[in-house]
């Protein structure tokens, strides 16, 4: 459920995982009764607070807050993030920049961790340095297929926003919004970017398209470019699911030959 | 007792002999990890048919985490299990399209209440659902993009006298200002007993940070030894839900594509 009103204050926050260097998430109550447990919704467009929804009506959270951080609609949202040591470092944006920063020029911030924080951060370099970086060490014990699928979900949610943005008009940009899957800028087995259309209504001019498919390849060139060899060795060959063959194929084998041939490719 | 005539005709339409698609299915990471824990995904009590199931979709990931649980956070962010088709058989029960929605009333706009969801029950053999897919959808292509768009004239598709027929498409047209969303017509395989994970994982489709630098988060770990494939999205906190879920679906498809299923 949506709540749409009034000021909410930060009681806790909430983790995957009690031991993960990672984000967490800010949990609130509403200021004058201490109930209604929320979590804040953030508008992409201005990074702001626009709506907090109901969660968590009483599960214990990963960890208390002290500190007195109220937020409301139109506020900044608040981020927290549990470092190496185990400490959380918790404020807006703009209040936790330079712990940021820090962490991004760490060696030891995990890879996954380095992109999310570049992406929040709207840091070009650095979401590209940080993605190229997640792929080179997960190309040392994955196989193309799962790095393709991580560069290819990069190039989406990239293409969304760069879409989002360029579209002016409201109705036109909520109609391509909720279309949006029809629509799949992706990284093809060749290793390049690729779209498909799968509209027969065109909701792009041939230079909109143009437009999005250079500015995907300005933002991600490099990082294809340097792991090409692993992303094209993909799922190739990955058996077909007919009926007649599934219970039949013994996949696990085929997996172990597909990256014996990933594994030549690299060698 | 359950209308037979919507899948005595979906039996008699022609088999256009495609491939089997893979069956999802949905549920928050958190859940997800108890899943896998478990090694196995268990019924859970379902409120629309009255008993313990597990269910899942044909060849879309169309299930949407519930909104209010669908948070900006690992744990809360949709996982998807990608399981065997083959696992069809006649312990499962097929229908073309959400019945969680349809008890919703979320149809209600196109059915009456004079027919209810179990009147649309096929056959359960991939077959039956490949042969009502050709016939609504024309390609396997379509039928995953959840196409609307080329759908047959009931005159086409029927004769007049074949009301479930021509209420299923009149269904899945769904042409009102409420218009449902692809889960309109999705296949529904529910299951009822738990399913294991051990023979029947193909895939699954994780937030990115459930990798760290050197392998998979260590609950994930067996199945990466046992040949499941991992397929992640990037997870960037303060996205809002539907943002996750069309990444896990497009990602999906990309899956369906390396299959050479599409």
């Amino acid at each position: 459920m949506i709540q749409k009103s009034s000021e909410k204050k930060l009681i806790g926050l909430q983790a995957i995982d009690s031991n993960l260097e990672c984000f967490l998430l800010p949990v609130f109550v509403d200021i004058h009764s201490g109930k209604k447990r929320s979590v804040q919704i953030i508008n992409e467009r201005d990074n702001k607070i626009v709506a907090f929804a109901s969660v968590f009506s009483d599960s214990e959270l990963e960890s208390d807050v002290n500190e007195s951080i109220i937020v409301s609609i139109g506020s900044a949202p608040i981020y927290a993030l549990r470092d190496r040591n185990g400490s959380l470092q918790l404020g807006t944006l703009d209040s936790l920049q330079v712990f940021f920063h820090a962490q991004l020029r760490n060696n030891s911030t995990p890879i996954g961790l380095r992109v999310q924080i570049a992406n929040i951060l709207r840091n070009e370099p650095e979401i590209s340095r940080s993605r190229s970086e997640f792929l080179r060490n997960a190309s040392q014990f994955a196989s193309g297929g799962l790095l393709r699928s991580f560069i290819s979900s990069s190039i989406r949610a990239h293409a969304w926003s760069y879409i989002e943005n360029m579209i002016q008009d409201s109705k036109r940009r909520n109609t391509i919004f909720n279309s949006r899957l029809k629509f799949d800028f992706h990284l093809n087995n060749k290793g390049e970017i690729d779209y498909l259309s799968e509209l027969n209504l065109p909701l792009f001019s041939p230079s909109e398209i143009e437009d999005v498919k250079r500015e995907l390849n300005r933002a991600f060139k490099d990082t294809i470019d340097a792991h090409r060899i692993q992303l094209v060795s993909s799922d190739q060959g990955f058996p077909r699911m007919d009926k007649s063959t599934d219970a039949d194929t013994n996949i696990l084998s085929l997996i172990r030959d597909v990256k014996k041939i990933g594994d030549r490719v690299k060698g | 007792m359950s209308r037979k005539y919507f899948k005595t005709w979906v039996d008699k339409l022609d088999d256009p002999a495609w491939p089997v698609l893979p069956l999802t299915h949905l549920t928050s990471t958190i859940v997800a990890r108890d899943i896998i824990s478990e090694g196995e995904i268990a019924a859970k009590s379902c409120n629309v048919r009255g008993r313990d199931l597990v269910y899942t979709f044909y060849g879309r990931a169309a299930y949407r985490v519930g909104a209010d649980k669908t948070v900006p956070l690992e744990a809360f962010c949709p996982f998807c299990f990608v399981l065997k088709g083959s696992l069809i058989d006649n312990k499962t029960e097929v229908v073309p399209f959400d019945t969680g929605a349809y008890a919703g009333r979320m149809y209600k706009y196109h059915n009456g209440d004079q027919i209810d969801f179990e009147d649309f029950a096929i056959s359960t053999d991939p077959i039956a659902i490949n042969k009502l897919i050709a016939k609504i959808f024309g390609t396997l292509r379509r039928y995953v993009n959840s196409d609307r768009t080329s759908l047959p004239n009931a005159d086409d598709l029927c004769a007049p006298g074949e009301l479930d027929a021509r209420t299923y498409l009149s269904l899945i047209r769904a042409d009102g200002r409420n218009e449902p969303d692809d889960r309109v017509s999705s296949v529904e395989v529910a299951f009822n007993g738990a399913v294991s994970l051990a023979e029947d994982l193909i895939a699954i489709i994780v937030p990115h940070t459930l990798w760290n630098e050197h392998a998979a988060t260590d609950w994930i770990e067996p199945l990466t030894k046992a040949g499941v494939k991992i397929r992640t999205y990037e997870f960037i906190p303060g996205k809002d839900a539907e943002h996750y879920h069309c990444l896990l679906e497009a990602e999906f498809k990309e899956l369906l594509r390396d299959l050479k299923l599409l």
